[in-house]
């Protein structure tokens, strides 16, 4: 009974020391610091804990909030903390599909395919995240320009989405219109609208599409040639070479280095149609648009 | 026995009331404890590359802090977070909270003297290390290499040259980086600052001839061409057409702005030229001001 006394005095004091602390009146707090607060509880508890287990869910939440503020980056890598060995199969499932999402929103899409591979080799423990992985792989296998494998999976997600042997066909052809021929992006050659503008001034930007420029380019080269033609004939010959010659070099040869980037400009507006209109049409946004020419 | 339990009892709640928590024992090691646990953290956000969380979860800290001893050390930590993360202002800030009878004022003032020199402020850093006075021998070099370093960096060569002399090169941490900047003072010395009247005068004389002056000589020869030719076609069409010709006027007035543009050019170059040369001086001083640090107190 004495003893009992001596502990509860002695466990009193350090207990209301403990509790007692200066939290009655907290002034509201600006969401940044809540959110740091809340990121660096998160990781004490992480630090602090024992339990793989409970890391792991933590280390979720926290990358959860990042993606919640925008951080998709700072997200990703939290996720990557996440021991996998230690985890089973359902929360690697999960994860993984997190994973794929995050790197393709940060535009790491090679990554992004192989955590979305991952994911799908746990197929069928969570059917919601079977197919965020299967449509993420589309979409980042459209950006690396593998529109044989991207047309491929995506005949996956719809035999597996799909109960309805209607809707699945309907969808099935749409898909293949979306990826025929036609549709799939063109990509011209830098190399090849170089060589065409070396041959014939102009003529790169025409191949890469952009016609109006190519042409006033072809008649800017005609009036610098025939202005140096006339100096010549009338014996200004220093000013055909210096005035004509020169200036006409000048162009000819950023004429060349305009239609390889035009090529390159080409190319991206042509991927991000096509990649735009795949995205839309896959997250349910517009109906297929058929490209006619 | 029931006295003595009251009593007990009574010196509990005296520590309950106790408003220096210095004088309680219990206090005293709970927030030691709570100290180390956050300090564990600190580090923690450190090693997983959150700057952001580890300068809040210090900064918090600094808030909550009532022991005098414990708020030293959150400062120091404070300040090494924020140099880390290369936030100059803010570690010299903190650095400076620093003063002679704690343990960490060598360190701090060696890095106050860094943070002055990383904001470009090396006059103050010289002055920093001026009112400092070393004692031990080998930190002797150290602070010798550091005086040297920020001679160079305001670019008092003559000053430099005398911190150099008393070199030693045999104390490990400083030993190469004190080589590199005498290598970097010879460089310095032997860097021939041109004059940008020389290379414009140069440029009226001969276009071109100026950037070459500075050092820039496919700069110099395109410049020549360019003038050159306009030059001879104002030339030509003035001798076939005269002077109020419209090709005349037009190719005169062309020639004359590439021209001005030239010589301006040139003066130019010369400063482009030398800040190029001391950007990258600078650097290097920076980077071996840096490394001994690192080597010593990290």
């Amino acid at each position: 009974m004495n003893r009992f006394y001596l502990i509860f005095a002695f466990l009193l004091g350090l207990f209301t020391n403990n509790v007692l602390a200066d939290e009655w009146c907290l002034a509201p707090k600006e969401p940044d610091t809540i959110v740091f607060q809340n990121l660096i509880d998160i990781e004490k508890k992480i630090l602090f804990s024992k339990n793989e287990d409970d890391n792991v869910s933590l280390l979720i939440k926290k990358s959860e909030i990042y993606k919640e503020i925008g951080d998709y980056h700072k997200s990703l890598l939290t996720l990557e903390r996440i021991q996998f060995s230690s985890i089973c199969d359902s929360l690697k499932a999960v994860v993984y599909s997190q994973l794929s999402f995050l790197s393709f929103l940060t535009e790491y899409y090679q990554q992004s395919v192989a955590y979305a591979d991952l994911a799908l080799l746990y197929r069928g423990y969570n059917k919601d995240f079977d197919s965020m992985s299967e449509v993420v792989k589309i979409l980042s296998l459209n950006e690396l320009e593998d529109y044989q494998n991207a047309y491929l999976s995506g005949i996956e997600h719809i035999n597996n989405n799909f109960d309805d042997k209607d809707v699945m066909e309907v969808k099935l052809k749409e898909w293949e219109l979306l990826y025929s021929q036609k549709s799939i992006p063109k990509f011209k050659k830098p190399s090849k609208a170089e060589t065409m503008s070396a041959i014939i001034p102009g003529m790169g930007q025409m191949y890469s599409g952009f016609y109006w420029e190519g042409m006033t380019n072809l008649g800017i080269h005609l009036v610098l040639l025939g202005g140096t033609a006339f100096a010549v004939y009338k014996t200004y010959y220093l000013t055909s070479y210096f005035a004509g010659a020169a200036v006409f070099i000048r162009f000819y040869q950023g004429g060349i280095r305009r239609s390889e980037y035009l090529a390159h400009k080409r190319n991206y507006l042509e991927k991000r149609k096509f990649n735009d209109n795949v995205k839309e049409n896959i997250l349910g946004k517009k109906e297929v648009k058929i490209l006619e020419k | 026995m029931r006295i003595f339990l009251i009593l007990i009892f009574v010196f509990s709640l005296n520590f309950l009331l106790s408003q220096n928590k210095e004088d309680s024992l219990i206090f005293l090691s709970s927030e030691d404890s709570i100290f180390d646990e956050n300090i564990q953290l600190t580090n923690h956000l450190m090693r997983i590359n959150e700057p952001e969380l580890a300068v809040y979860q210090l900064k918090k800290m600094e808030l909550d802090c009532e022991n005098p001893l414990l708020c030293d050390s959150v400062n120091y930590i404070l300040a090494k977070t924020y140099f880390s993360i290369q936030d100059f202002e803010n570690s010299l800030h903190y650095f400076q909270k620093s003063t002679p009878d704690k343990s960490s004022w060598r360190e701090s003032k060696y890095y106050s003297a860094l943070s002055l020199n990383y904001l470009n402020r090396p006059d103050e850093a010289f002055m920093l290390l001026e009112n400092y006075s070393e004692n031990d021998i080998n930190f002797k070099q150290l602070y010798y290499l550091n005086c040297a370093g920020t001679s160079l960096l305001q670019y008092k060569l003559s000053e430099a040259k005398t911190y150099i002399e008393l070199f030693s090169n045999d104390w490990y941490p400083v030993a190469e980086q004190q080589e590199n900047i005498m290598m970097i003072y010879n460089e310095m010395s032997k860097f021939k600052k041109k004059s940008p009247f020389v290379a414009a005068s140069l440029s009226t004389l001969v276009p071109g001839l100026g950037k070459v002056y500075a050092g820039r000589m496919g700069e110099g020869i395109s410049a020549f061409l360019i003038n050159a030719g306009l030059g001879l076609v104002t030339y030509e069409n003035f001798r076939k057409d005269g002077l109020l010709d419209i090709k005349t006027m037009f190719f005169g007035a062309l020639f004359t702005t590439f021209y001005v543009g030239n010589i301006w050019g040139s003066a130019l170059s010369v400063k482009l030229i030398k800040d190029e040369f001391i950007d990258e001086s600078n650097e290097q001083i920076l980077f071996n001001l840096r490394v001994p640090l690192r080597l010593i107190y990290e």
